[in-house]
């Protein structure tokens, strides 16, 4: 009876802990809750030039500017909403020779990804 | 939310199925149930269930069925079906009547005792809760580095090819070459769980079913203390204090939850089956029954197919034990001996070494078995890290307190008389090996990192200091009792207090320091998104570098691509370039610390490397100074950048 015991109740430990484990686990990897967004091109090892918003934060609103060398060619303000992941489509000519930077504010933090074409 | 409940529902079935099951019906059938307690069963089918697995798999793999979960499930089914037969064989030749139940003999535990072990238990899991709270998202680098071989076998259906593509001395990639680092027996029973379960591998379950495996190692040493001193008036209290000083306390320190959460998963399946394996030995030889030996003969060949560490801490630990059996029974060895032969001629065990021959030469060859790996592990210390431990860092290792009271055991045991004869020497030789194999490894002609072996030392180490604890304490109150000494009771209550709280104080000492300050899932699971959208950019034309240094997670990007073990290509640890004892190739190092260097150059072409995984915080700046390189990815914790030109 005794042995019965010791096990019926290791079994339960570890059912609840491994439970417990498991919900903690599961809330750990939940991207929309690390307040992380992330920038990034569409197609990275071409010419062009449309990103991409991963936004896994509470803060909907991102400003976006293109810069050709040292000049703003393009801007524009979007709203991604939490969880959500948003393509920029950006249609440039004459892009030979030129840096084109991409830089996204969003509140106070700021993210860039450029190409050299 | 009902995916989480389904989730967990199929991982349960999966522990049970896979971890239970199997040993279940091996135990019928070998009717090892009449010669073990319901507690020592458990245990022993959760172990017999892990090699049963292994076993059972390595058939699939080399039959031409893929391994998936029907023909794993099968198989399983198969086995236990083949099991059950031979239990009704030997039933209805025996006529016996009486149930299984009744069949197994009552381990006497009494009803206090019984109170101590559940709190002690319940104490052992929550501490070791609280410490995987924050260790439970899988980041570590050894557990990613099993993963990518355990997730090739759910994904080809295949046994895995330990093979890695290395860079050589002209920069290229070269053909995959075979490695010893890993044995099949590490990553059979965590595929099996998956793919019953079909849990990913990216989540708490490969950290679970090592906790699982530790929670039964633990159990393990209880029972196994309750055999050592079977014979003893204290035998109740001497394994209940071995639960305390290997359970709740010195809980998270390597080799216990931390070898958990970090993935050594041949030293955790290792630290469960050598307890069973000399239990199962124990009462072999005390009993000279040779199915017993034949058991733990079948146990300690999947210890051979799970871990070589483990392989040879045990046949040191036996050869230990047989000196020490000789030293101390010089005058019947020659009687023992003959026993010892009949045992060995009987037919269960001869059938478990064909059955050993079989799979070592026909079927499957454990990676390790070959000569340079051999001689890797054998011969005179090759490293500073391999010349053996000072006597202060095995203390530390062992935990001081439990240190410092089985030191005193030693000696103790060698003058015991309430002990077997199998059981002294045993102890004697499972302590006694590690002592000598972590602090001389030289005199053992052995080769192999001194602090992994001196993490084996907790298990008899906690044995040990329970039976000197409870020896002082003991002879203490026996001399209060009879009136032998002149010290006064409080001065006695005073001693014992004293000794729990220098225990306890240590114990918990060395949790609190072992426990995280923070988990690091946050940063991981930025690296595995960027790893998953690589994934859906790259081709077979592109070669990936990414840094082990300052990236979190960072050994568990191969499984977003599952390429090869080398891919992602890997920029180490800084001081592994500068190893003195062989030639390391520099490419890694230099196409990240320095990517315009002319070297870094030959090593881009040469490699073709052309994608760069970094922390953006340490390691941009020589990118963006490039202009051969675009960012096209960033985030806090991770930068992509793309070599263009």
């Amino acid at each position: 009876m005794n042995n019965k015991l010791i096990i019926l109740a290791t079994t339960f430990f570890i059912l609840v802990s491994f439970i417990f484990l498991s919900f903690s686990e599961r809330k750990q990897a939940d991207i929309d809750a690390l307040n992380v967004w992330m920038l990034y091109f569409e197609s990275p090892k071409d010419n062009s030039l449309g990103f991409v918003i991963e936004n896994h934060t509470v803060n909907t609103q991102f400003h976006w500017e293109i810069m050709s060398d040292d000049t703003i060619t393009n801007q524009g303000d979007v709203d991604v909403k939490a969880g959500v992941t948003k393509k920029i489509p950006v249609s440039a000519t004459n892009i030979a020779n030129k840096k084109f930077t991409i830089i996204v504010t969003s509140g106070d933090t700021k993210k860039e990804i450029y190409k050299n074409l | 939310m009902f995916d989480f409940f389904s989730s967990q529902l199929a991982f349960y079935l999966a522990i049970l199925i896979a971890g239970f099951i199997p040993g279940i019906f091996l135990i019928l059938a070998t009717r090892m149930y009449r010669q073990f307690s319901m507690l020592e069963l458990f245990v022993l089918s959760f172990g017999s269930s892990i090699v049963v697995i292994d076993f059972l798999l390595i058939l699939l793999g080399r039959s031409p069925f893929a391994i998936t979960r029907f023909s794993v499930l099968a198989t399983i089914a198969f086995f236990s079906a083949a099991c059950f037969a031979i239990h009704k064989h030997y039933q209805r030749k025996s006529e016996t009547k009486i149930s299984i139940l009744k069949q197994i003999p009552d381990s006497k535990i009494s009803r206090h005792s019984t109170f101590l072990v559940i709190t002690l238990l319940f104490l052992t899991i929550f501490i070791k809760t609280i410490y995987f709270q924050d260790a439970i998202f899988p980041t570590a680098t050894d557990l990613g580095h099993h993963m990518y071989w355990t997730k090739s076998i759910a994904v080809t259906g295949q046994l895995p090819v330990y093979e890695k593509a290395e860079i050589t001395t002209s920069h290229q990639i070269a053909e995959p070459t075979p490695i010893a680092d890993f044995i099949i027996g590490e990553h059979l029973f965590l595929a099996a769980i998956a793919l019953i379960s079909g849990a990913e591998f990216i989540s708490a379950f490969p950290v679970l079913v090592l906790f699982l495996i530790h929670i039964m190692s633990v159990l393990a040493i209880f029972i196994l203390a309750r055999t050592f001193f079977k014979d003893s008036a204290h035998r109740n209290t001497i394994s209940i204090v071995a639960l305390f000083l290997i359970g709740p306390l010195f809980a998270i320190a390597s080799p216990q939850a931390k070898f958990v959460s970090g993935g050594v998963i041949g030293n955790d399946i290792g630290n469960l089956l050598i307890p069973i394996i000399i239990l199962l030995l124990l009462k072999a030889f005390a009993e000279k029954k040779s199915e017993l030996l034949a058991y733990a003969l079948f146990i300690s060949l999947g210890l051979a197919y799970t871990h070589h560490l483990s392989t040879f801490v045990f046949i040191f630990l036996a050869f230990f034990a047989l000196i020490s059996y000789i030293a101390l029974n010089i005058k019947t060895i020659k009687i023992d001996l003959r026993a010892w032969l009949k045992m060995l001629r009987s037919p269960a065990v001869p059938a478990i070494i064909a059955f050993a021959a079989i799979f070592i030469f026909l079927l499957y060859t454990p990676t390790y078995l070959n000569t340079k790996a051999i001689d890797t592990a054998v011969g005179a210390p090759s490293k500073a890290t391999r010349t053996g431990l000072t006597f202060e860092q095995l203390k530390s290792t062992a935990g001081e307190a439990r240190f410092a009271f089985a030191m005193i055991g030693i000696a103790l045991l060698f003058l015991a008389r309430n002990i077997k004869k199998y059981n002294q020497a045993f102890l004697i030789g499972w302590i006694l090996s590690l002592t000598v194999m972590s602090l001389r490894p030289d005199w053992l002609f052995i080769d192999i990192p001194s602090n992994r072996v001196a993490s084996y030392i907790v298990y008899p180490t906690a044995i040990v200091a329970a039976y000197m604890l409870v020896t002082i304490l003991t002879a203490i109150k026996s001399a209060a009792t009879k009136n032998k000494n002149h010290l006064s009771p409080l001065f006695l209550l005073a001693t014992f207090l004293l000794l729990m709280s220098y225990v306890a104080t240590s114990g918990l000492y060395d949790n609190a320091q072992s426990l995280n300050v923070s988990s690091s899932a946050t940063d991981s699971i930025q690296t595995y998104a960027a790893s998953q959208y690589l994934a859906k950019q790259i081709t077979t034309e592109d070669v990936i570098l990414k840094d082990h240094n300052y990236l979190s997670g960072d050994a568990w990007i191969k499984l977003f691509f599952m390429r090869d073990y080398n891919f992602p290509l890997s920029r180490g640890f800084f001081k592994r370039y500068e190893d003195e004892t062989k030639v390391r190739e520099q490419c890694t190092n230099f196409m990240i610390s320095n990517p315009s260097t002319p070297a870094a150059q030959e090593c881009f072409a040469g490699t073709r490397t052309n994608i760069i995984m970094i922390d953006p915080k340490i390691d941009s700046e020589q990118f963006r100074r490039s202009e051969k390189f675009w960012q096209v990815y960033s985030a806090d914790a991770i930068g992509i950048f793309y070599k263009a030109l």
